[in-house]
């Protein structure tokens, strides 16, 4: 029961969001995600310094939640 | 001659501006929403009437439809009322008239922020502004800072991923004869509220060449904010997120969903208008709605879900609650079949 009131809030939640979004933001939410995290963001920008200053097509990170991110630039 | 140009004055603004102002409030929202009050006054007050126009005729077919009245019934009421203002008297209005008036007036408003609202979203949903330059928003800053020009076609070649973060490299007036290169991630950009240009653009994990060095040095602080008016260069690099099927799926789901998921919301938040209930259990009504609407949704698009499906059980219990809603939505508006039509259905 706990999880499906989260389930039906979330769904909601992300639905208010969308709609009264009124950010001037540029930068995407899971890039957000990456540079909340020390470490992630270390990764993050050290990956797309590389890209900048080689000839490498693209960049493959792994981040704190194990999650595989493979970057182009 | 005087009462008469305020009459027809509050006339106009209240049913052709108002509803404009109102429409173009909920079409420019989010990163365009200073696009509202940017312009000449002449500009602005032309396509507020403009808009005001067409909600004006959207509501009159649509309120004339379920209530019943037609153009002449309405002339009629107006010439009387108009006769007693400009003879100084005051209008005999009743107390339904007052009501018909101003339950107009509310809906009025209300399909102004529908319209508004719809209008922006199908045109950022389907990509529209990007496609069509007649319909792109003048905050074309965003369209360049988010990384959405890769999905026009002059940079249809730029697609590889899903847009994360955009980098500049950016060289600044300082005052002295050395002008300086300054590189990190765009976090933000502030847009002027009078000229609707960029004012200041915000950069994270930024870095400054250095000439004796021969390299970039990072600067110490969170955040570095560089005034527009400074700006002698820009240059814009994106990093892209390359996606995996799955990704893609999630994507392509979210986008399926949200269409149908709007499209019903509104219904459901304009039906129960239409009944004759208190206005308690009008709103009552479309919470409870809604919320079916929402447990009916995560049911029908579960199979297609890449990711994070609902169990068995999970699903059965949510079907249970979903039931027990829509019971208590229909109890609450009141449209429960009757006894006959259910043996008629068998």
């Amino acid at each position: 029961m706990g999880e499906i009131i989260k389930i039906i809030t979330r769904a909601m939640g992300s639905f208010f969001v969308s709609y009264f979004d009124s950010d001037t933001d540029v930068m995407s939410d899971d890039a957000k995600k990456i540079f909340a995290n020390e470490d992630d963001r270390k990764k993050y920008i050290e990956a797309v310094e590389k890209l900048k200053n080689s000839n490498t097509k693209e960049e493959t990170i792994v981040l704190s939640n194990h999650e595989k991110v493979t970057l182009v630039s | 001659m005087e009462s008469q140009i305020t009459i027809t004055s509050i006339i106009i603004i209240v049913w052709l501006i108002f509803p404009g102002v109102v429409f173009k409030r909920f079409y420019y929202k989010g990163q365009f929403a200073k696009q509202f009050g940017v312009g000449l006054f002449a500009d602005r007050l032309i396509t507020s009437i403009f808009w005001g126009i067409i909600v004006q005729i959207i509501t009159f077919l649509i309120y004339s439809k379920y209530f019943g009245f037609t153009y002449t019934g309405i002339k009629s009421k107006v010439v009387t009322v108009y006769a007693s203002v400009s003879s100084n008297k005051i209008p005999d209005i009743s107390y339904d008239n007052l009501e018909y008036i101003l339950g107009y007036l509310a809906f009025l408003i209300f399909t102004s922020f529908c319209l508004g609202s719809l209008f922006h979203f199908l045109i950022r949903y389907f990509k529209i502004d990007l496609k069509y330059p007649v319909f792109r928003f003048s905050n074309h800053w965003n369209y360049y800072f988010r990384g959405e020009i890769a999905s026009m076609r002059e940079f249809k070649s730029l697609k590889a991923g899903k847009w994360l973060t955009t980098m500049v490299d950016v060289v600044i007036e300082d005052g002295s004869e050395n002008n300086k290169l300054i590189s990190g991630f765009l976090t933000q950009h502030t847009i002027s509220q009078k000229t609707g240009e960029l004012e200041a653009i915000y950069l994270t994990g930024a870095s400054r060449y250095s000439k004796n060095e021969g390299k970039f040095k990072p600067i110490p602080g969170d955040c570095v904010i560089i005034p527009f008016s400074k700006v002698i260069d820009l240059n814009l690099r994106y990093t892209f997120k390359v996606l995996t099927d799955e990704q893609k799926n999630t994507i392509k789901y979210d986008r399926i969903t949200s269409l149908p998921f709007v499209t019903i919301s509104l219904l459901i938040i304009v039906f129960p208008w239409f009944l004759k209930i208190n206005a308690f259990l009008k709103i009552l009504g479309i919470l409870l709605g809604w919320l079916t609407w929402v447990m009916l949704l995560m049911l029908i698009s579960n199979p297609f879900k890449p990711k994070d499906k609902l169990s068995s059980k999970m699903l059965w219990t949510l079907f249970v609650i979903m039931v027990v809603f829509l019971i208590l939505t229909l109890l609450t508006l009141q449209i429960t079949p009757s006894w006959e039509q259910i043996k008629n259905i068998f």
